[in-house]
């Protein structure tokens, strides 16, 4: 059974069509880059996996399970934006995760929070921008969920924590899991991808593995999307 | 998951709550200590301080009031309406123990907030001038209010009170929520469009009320219901009771659906 599945799934917010019939499927253990230029309805597919928006047709399952109390059990989301309490340190974010999700590995998140030198005691509003984002990612990825969906866990951010993010994702997630991971900066994250999702205007344009893509078309995803979305555009 | 969240939800509120509470305890302590001073020894500069001091208690007191409200409210826009919205709608708790968590907080905030004023006015009533005008109050007789019910008749109507006055504060807190959550389903002028929803909802409901009040007193002086017929001031009490009970939970329950069913169907963080 695909971990994500969506069928004929439309968004649309007043006269503007976010997501039009859009058919894909994820399976467990591939990490899938959600790749399209700025808004081509990527950020709103995950808000719809998260439970955060309401189709307006079509369906969207985790598991089989359309979004809900259940799902996100499983699923483990990074926003494209700080939704941390600004009074809050990091010792209290621990607790907080450790609460709330039974899946949240304490010991994997100090580890990386010592690697990155950042301290528990910490504030977010002492925090800069970078750090919170870094934060924001450790608590994400110290979940050991089914699906992880990032939302352009790279946009942003200086080329060192770039590095250090991918890195983070590659080494933290559980490999039994599948991770959605949706940005623009494609060359980026490349290297890692699985499998690739091309979505503009609402529209799936392409669903292809990397091998597939790299074999039958002799070119990289980067070169691809280039093109399919000059074909597109 | 409801007491998970109610524990944050206390801790989060508690930081800015337990230093107003101090704040209030201390003027309080102040005002009382100055006017024992003010009392003992007669001078022009100690009574200028209390006098300044009594004007600083009398805001902390309405203030405390206020701050109360204000942060509750203000949890609720923040806390699921703005970017914190992302983790709060995304954690493995359904949309009903998100709002009950906000709404048990803010009853048990207000709860504390009238421990704390009770507890800052018994403090100041230890003070020389406050303790004299409370025995001129309690020097009348009493008796006749005392025993206008029986004891059962007094216990059973203090615990509708208190029922009625959670209903009651219930339902304003629900009411900001609901204005709150409304204007937060449109795209833009989300803040302006809540603050109209809930004078919108205000005026609505002095509209009703004035109405129904109307239609109440005309029902009662064209026929003769038992109420008024009734020479038993218990009788009296019950009914205005239930009025209050029956009203304040119907307006419970339409808050709560509205805000539930935005929150659940038509959310729309930015």
């Amino acid at each position: 059974m695909p971990l994500l599945e969506c069928k004929q799934l439309c968004k649309r917010y007043g006269a503007v069509q976010a997501l039009n019939n859009v058919d894909l499927s994820v399976e467990p253990g591939r990490i899938v880059g959600l790749l399209g230029p700025n808004g081509s309805g990527k950020s709103t597919l995950l808000k719809i996996a998260n439970g955060l928006l309401t189709p307006t047709s079509g369906t969207l399952t985790i598991d089989g399970l359309t979004p809900g109390t259940e799902t996100k059990k499983l699923v483990s989301y990074l926003p494209e934006r700080t939704y941390l309490s600004r009074w809050m340190n990091v010792v209290q974010l621990l607790d907080f995760f450790c609460d709330f999700y039974a899946d949240f590995d304490r010991e994997t998140a100090e580890r990386m929070l010592t690697a990155l030198e950042i301290s528990p005691k910490l504030r977010i509003r002492q925090m800069s921008k970078g750090t919170q984002e870094k934060v924001q990612l450790i608590l994400v990825m110290s979940r050991k969920a089914r699906l992880y969906l990032l939302d352009e866990p790279i946009g942003g951010v200086d080329p060192a924590t770039r590095d250090y993010i991918i890195r983070t994702i590659l080494t933290h997630y559980n490999p039994a899991a599948s991770v959605i991971l949706s940005t623009h900066l494609i060359a980026d994250v490349e290297e890692v991808l699985d499998d690739v999702i091309f979505i503009n205007k609402g529209t799936v344009a392409l669903q292809s593995s990397v091998e597939a893509i790299r074999s039958e078309r002799q070119c990289s995803v980067d070169e691809l999307f280039r093109e399919v979305f000059r074909y597109v555009g | 998951m409801l007491g998970k969240l109610l524990k944050h939800e206390l801790r989060a509120t508690a930081r800015i709550m337990i230093p107003v509470y101090l704040l209030l305890v201390v003027s309080a302590c102040l005002f009382t200590l100055t006017m024992f001073l003010a009392d003992a020894y007669d001078l022009m500069a100690l009574d200028i301080f209390l006098g300044l001091l009594s004007t600083v208690f009398t805001i902390t007191l309405a203030g405390t009031l206020v701050c109360n409200t204000a942060l509750m409210v203000y949890r609720f826009y923040k806390n699921l309406m703005t970017d914190e919205g992302y983790l709060m709608f995304t954690l493995p708790a359904t949309v009903d123990g998100l709002i009950c968590s906000k709404l048990l907080s803010a009853l048990i905030w207000s709860v504390c907030t009238v421990l704390a004023e009770a507890l800052a006015l018994w403090i100041s009533a230890r003070g020389v001038f406050v303790r004299e005008g409370l025995e001129l109050i309690f020097s009348g007789d009493w008796s006749i209010i005392f025993n206008l019910f029986s004891t059962g008749q007094w216990i059973s109507f203090i615990l509708q009170a208190i029922l009625a006055l959670a209903l009651s504060t219930s339902s304003s807190f629900l009411m900001f929520y609901a204005a709150i959550a409304l204007g937060h389903s449109f795209a833009n002028h989300k803040v302006l469009l809540s603050v109209v929803f809930y004078f919108a909802f205000t005026f609505g409901l002095q509209t009703i009320g004035s109405f129904l009040s109307v239609f109440g007193i005309v029902f009662l002086a064209t026929d003769t219901p038992p109420l008024f017929l009734s020479n038993d001031p218990a009788v009296i009490v019950q009914v205005v009771l239930l009025i209050y009970l029956v009203t304040s939970l119907a307006l419970v329950a339409v808050f709560y659906v509205v805000t539930r069913l935005l929150l659940k169907k038509r959310l729309n963080l930015a």
